[in-house]
């Protein structure tokens, strides 16, 4: 062999077999020495994968130290933080039950940690708080993965708590629920403060009906008043003045109404109707409405229907007129030459259902691009209007774009300095059947006969007295005052009367109760009698309610002189003649 | 295609070749750097064959039929029928300079005819990674295989062949050019990563520093052990594992020499700082595995015999492998057929494409199989 050093299990190998043949036979060096290399090699093979293996260990042990360092110092760092934190932190088994609770659960709740924990939720909402227990089954029944939640909660100590629970279900790879993890945060300062808020805003809102009733009373003395001087013999020059007179006192009122309404999309407490109307007859009282103020500004008044549009529709009328009216009057205001008008087409129909669009357009100063967005904000004008003489409150277009949203439609503005203005928008209605059409459908006739419908007015403002018995003398009506609901109750059981004029807030006897005495006469006729609420106050709420106690019709003071006569000329009693029967 | 393939040896060498009748357009050499009569075998074959291109490297064992051997050369002569091929040499003074040496070749070789290019480096003075960033930066997708010189287990002075020259710090690129070209190419392993994950806190290019904080010298010797002292070879025995991102597959990098003053490491590739790494062991069977697999990916798309395969396997294998070394030439045999010629060698570091997407990569620790086959 040539090798110097023979691996000693070569030597022993060799050795053993004592064969003078193997170990000095030429041939058989050379494969000696590849064995005695690979004996060798094998060594430092196997030496080099123990060392392999003890440092990897040696390794593996130094990180899994520095491993368990670290979560320790985690595990402290959270125990810190979970102790500090004002919140309740919390973890659910699949069961709804506690499996984890921080400390900050006893300041809330007053009960320990470490009794609390392995008890299912469910347990702490007994008694009072019982009725929060459907709360947190549907928080835990929801698909949603992240949930929250704000329960009223008595604790131990008889405190009032509301706690806002925040839950995240935790489920494995198969989707199947490992239970849960979440927060209990003390909301209840907050809450309160919320609540206050809360009331608060309604005191306001009270306050504002209440103010817009008291206004709207003398406002109706104004308005009626200017209206009947304007009906009787004045002088020419006396005529500018008693216009200016009217405008004014109409503005005042768009102004009263305008903040009341705001105030109702505030409070999202606005309804719209669903009854049936003539859009044809409502077009016709815009051109009333405008075409002499359009005229007396030198500008000219248009009213264009595109194609088809249905007439009999079913919605809200009102709230329509009232946007359109605020768009003409601002289109009027700002248009000093040129036109202003309303195009009406239809955009889309189905056999009961139209898409109807207006147009409200002029060729006024027209509003630059950049002003455009601001214009739709509370309390905002456009700039040009810093020098009218005459400006709103500025809760027009806001009231607009808002009563249109609440409809589910948008209100555009397509306009470019000096180049006028369009505003537009899309409005769904239920369409009805031509035959079907109402006597609104035809175009008003202001025609004042004489009336013969005997009426009792129930009114105990002098003024508002006044008004109405200049107008029902005007009409030649047979009429009768009283105070008071009870005088009313009276006056209906001994007298006979076509229609009844009832005020809805009296003292001694309210409208509605006089309303509800009168609806439970024992007299048929009596019983019957027609009643319409005259009243200062706009809201949804008193015509719900004089509805409901038996009034017929519902008209708003200051009245409609037009509208008041056509209604009580429907109650006019119709003689027929001895041959017809 | 004809190609004739033999071990030269010393004793015999001039005979062998005095019998070769053919005119060859391209010879291959792989030259042990202990073969006492290289410039004699280049004089002699530059005489009789003035019209070949004469190509190869310095190796760490060479690869012919299904032998490995030391101290010889493995000879290959390739005629080409159609296939036309142009042979490149550009010089790398600098390491730095590893990518414009690349750009350089690769803008020499580029025609629209191209398909494919061999590459043969200086495998010491040479970042292969730039090499191959610079040459992917001009060829675009045309494939590039071969592989970076050696200098058996030594790391000291590796050569190129080019024509009748042995060159130090050059790059020799072969393009072959025509449709009747037909490749194959496979690269795999077999190396395994172990023990924890490291992460790469100092570098430079393809200098390591620091792994954990930790010069990365003492990383290595705590563990190689007593094999310490064969560093900077013994550190084949332990290749890295490197990924730049999460989602990437590892690639491997091997050692190519060790500073001790800096306690760092210099591999054939580069380790950007913030990749993690793994040390990687290997085991016979698993190398030889992988051998069979890289035939077998070569092989793949072939429903031909290749005429030459062209193996270049690393010389941390050898290192594994030992006397068993033959084992994976046979089982890369075993997948070609025994029609196939086969020629090769030791290398430190292959060149191959990685998968579809990439032209070429430098490779560690693979077996990089190149099957070439003139379409009749």
């Amino acid at each position: 062999m040539r090798s110097k050093e023979i691996h000693r299990l070569l030597k022993r190998q060799l050795a053993k077999t004592n064969d003078e043949k193997v170990t000095c036979s030429d041939s058989a060096t050379g494969l000696l020495d590849q064995v005695n290399e690979a004996y060798h090699s094998f060594d430092k093979d196997i030496l080099h994968l123990e060392n392999i293996l003890e440092q990897s260990s040696k390794e593996l042990f130094k990180a899994n130290q520095a491993l368990k360092q670290e979560v320790d110092f985690s595990l402290t760092r959270l125990e810190y933080i979970v102790k500090n934190i004002k919140g309740v932190l919390f973890q659910l088994d699949k069961d709804g039950r506690f499996i984890y609770l921080s400390p900050a659960w006893k300041d809330l709740t007053g009960l320990s940690v470490l009794k609390s924990l392995n008890a299912k939720y469910s347990s702490f909402l007994v008694g009072d708080n019982e009725s929060e227990k459907k709360k947190i089954e549907r928080l835990f029944n929801l698909k949603k993965k992240n949930k929250q939640t704000v329960l009223k909660f008595i604790n131990q100590n008889e405190e009032i708590k509301y706690i806002e629970v925040s839950i995240a279900h935790r489920y494995d790879d198969g989707g199947k629920s490992i239970g849960s993890i979440g927060t209990f945060t003390d909301v209840t300062k907050l809450k309160e403060t919320q609540l206050k808020l809360k009331r608060a805003n309604k005191a306001k809102n009270e306050f504002m009906a209440k103010m817009s009733h008291d206004m709207r009373t003398p406002l109706n003395s104004l308005i009626g008043l200017s209206n009947l001087l304007l009906m009787e013999p004045h002088l020419k020059e006396q005529e500018e003045s008693l216009n200016a007179l009217l405008f004014s006192a109409k503005h005042l009122l768009d102004l009263i109404d305008g903040i009341l309404d705001f105030n109702k999309i505030e409070a999202k407490n606005i309804n719209f109707e669903k009854k049936e109307f003539s859009l044809n007859y409502l077009l016709e009282i815009f051109r009333r409405n405008f075409q002499f103020q359009a005229h007396e500004k030198n500008i000219d008044f248009q009213i264009n229907k595109i194609g088809v549009i249905p007439n009999m529709v079913i919605g809200d009328s009102i709230r329509l007129s009232q946007i359109i009216n605020n768009l003409l009057s601002n289109a009027l205001k700002f248009t000093n030459q040129g036109k202003i008008g309303i195009n009406v087409s239809q955009v889309s129909s189905t056999h009961n259902k139209s898409i109807i669009r207006f147009q409200v357009f002029d060729t006024g100063i027209g509003i630059a691009k950049e002003e455009q967005r601001k214009i739709f904000k509370k309390f905002k004008q456009g700039a040009s209007s810093k020098t009218d003489l005459n400006p709103g409150a500025g809760l027009g277009l806001s009231i607009c774009k808002e009563l249109l949203k609440l409809q589910g439609s948008t209100l555009k503005v397509i306009s470019e300095l000096g180049e006028g203005a369009v505003f537009q928008f899309d409005l769904e209605y239920t369409t009805r059947h031509s035959h079907l059409a109402s006597k609104k459908a035809e175009t008003p006739q202001v025609d004042y006969s004489n009336l013969k419908t005997n009426i009792l007015v129930v009114e105990d403002n002098k003024l508002n007295v006044f008004v109405l018995s200049n107008f029902l003398k005007k009409w030649g009506a047979n009429f009768e005052v009283v105070e008071n609901g009870l005088e009313a109750v009276k006056e209906v059981s001994n007298n006979n009367y076509d229609v009844v004029l009832m005020d809805l807030e009296m003292p001694v006897m309210n409208g509605y109760q006089a309303t509800k005495k009168i609806r439970l006469m024992s007299d048929i006729d009596k019983r019957e009698t027609p009643i319409i609420a005259l009243t200062a106050s706009a809201s949804n709420k008193v015509k719900n309610d004089a509805i409901k106690a038996g009034v017929d019709e519902f008209l708003t003071k200051p009245f409609n002189p037009e509208e008041l006569y056509h209604i009580l000329k429907q109650h006019e009693p119709v003689y027929f003649s001895k041959d017809i029967i | 295609m004809e190609v004739v393939q033999q071990t030269l040896i010393e004793s015999s060498w001039h005979s062998q070749l005095e019998k070769l009748t053919m005119e060859p357009s391209i010879i291959l050499l792989f030259i042990s750097p202990l073969f006492p009569d290289k410039e004699e075998v280049l004089t002699y074959l530059t005489k009789k064959f003035p019209k070949a291109s004469i190509t190869g490297c310095s190796t760490a064992g060479e690869i012919s039929n299904v032998s490995v051997t030391d101290r010889t050369i493995s000879f290959t002569a390739i005629k080409f029928n159609k296939i036309t091929h142009k042979k490149v040499a550009v010089p790398l003074n600098k390491i730095e300079n590893s990518f414009k040496s690349g750009v350089n070749l690769g803008n020499k070789l580029l025609h629209k005819d191209l398909k494919h290019i061999l590459l043969f480096s200086d495998g010491l003075n040479v970042n292969g990674a730039d090499l191959i960033s610079g040459l992917k930066s001009v060829i675009n997708s045309t494939s590039v295989t071969g592989g970076l010189a050696a200098d058996g287990p030594d790391f000291k002075k590796t050569f190129v062949v080019n024509n009748n020259k042995l060159q130090e710090k050059t790059i020799v690129g072969i393009g072959l050019y025509g449709d009747s070209l037909k490749v194959g190419f496979g690269s795999k392993g077999g190396w395994d990563s172990f023990g924890i994950e490291r992460l790469v806190t100092k570098s430079e290019k393809n200098i390591l520093f620091e792994l954990d904080h930790t010069p990365a010298l003492d990383v290595y010797k705590s563990y190689l052990g007593d094999k310490a002292k064969d560093l900077p070879s013994s550190g084949l025995l332990f290749p890295l594992s490197m990924r730049t991102t999460i989602n990437k597959e590892p690639i491997v990098r091997t050692i190519l020499s060790v500073d001790e003053k800096n306690k760092s490491l210099t591999f054939a590739g580069n380790i950007p700082k913030g990749a993690y790494v793994r040390l990687m062991k290997a085991n016979v069977d698993r190398l030889i595995n992988g051998a069979e697999t890289s035939a077998e990916i070569a092989n793949k798309s072939n429903n031909y015999t290749p005429a030459l395969a062209i193996l270049i396997s690393c010389v941390g294998r050898r290192l594994v492998l030992k006397q068993l070394v033959e084992e994976e030439i046979e089982s890369v045999r075993d997948v070609l057929g025994s029609e196939t010629k086969i020629t090769g060698f030791y290398s430190y570091g292959e060149i191959a494409p990685f998968g579809e997407f990439s032209a070429c990569e430098l490779h560690n620790q693979t077996m990089t199989i190149t099957t070439l086959t003139e379409e009749v």
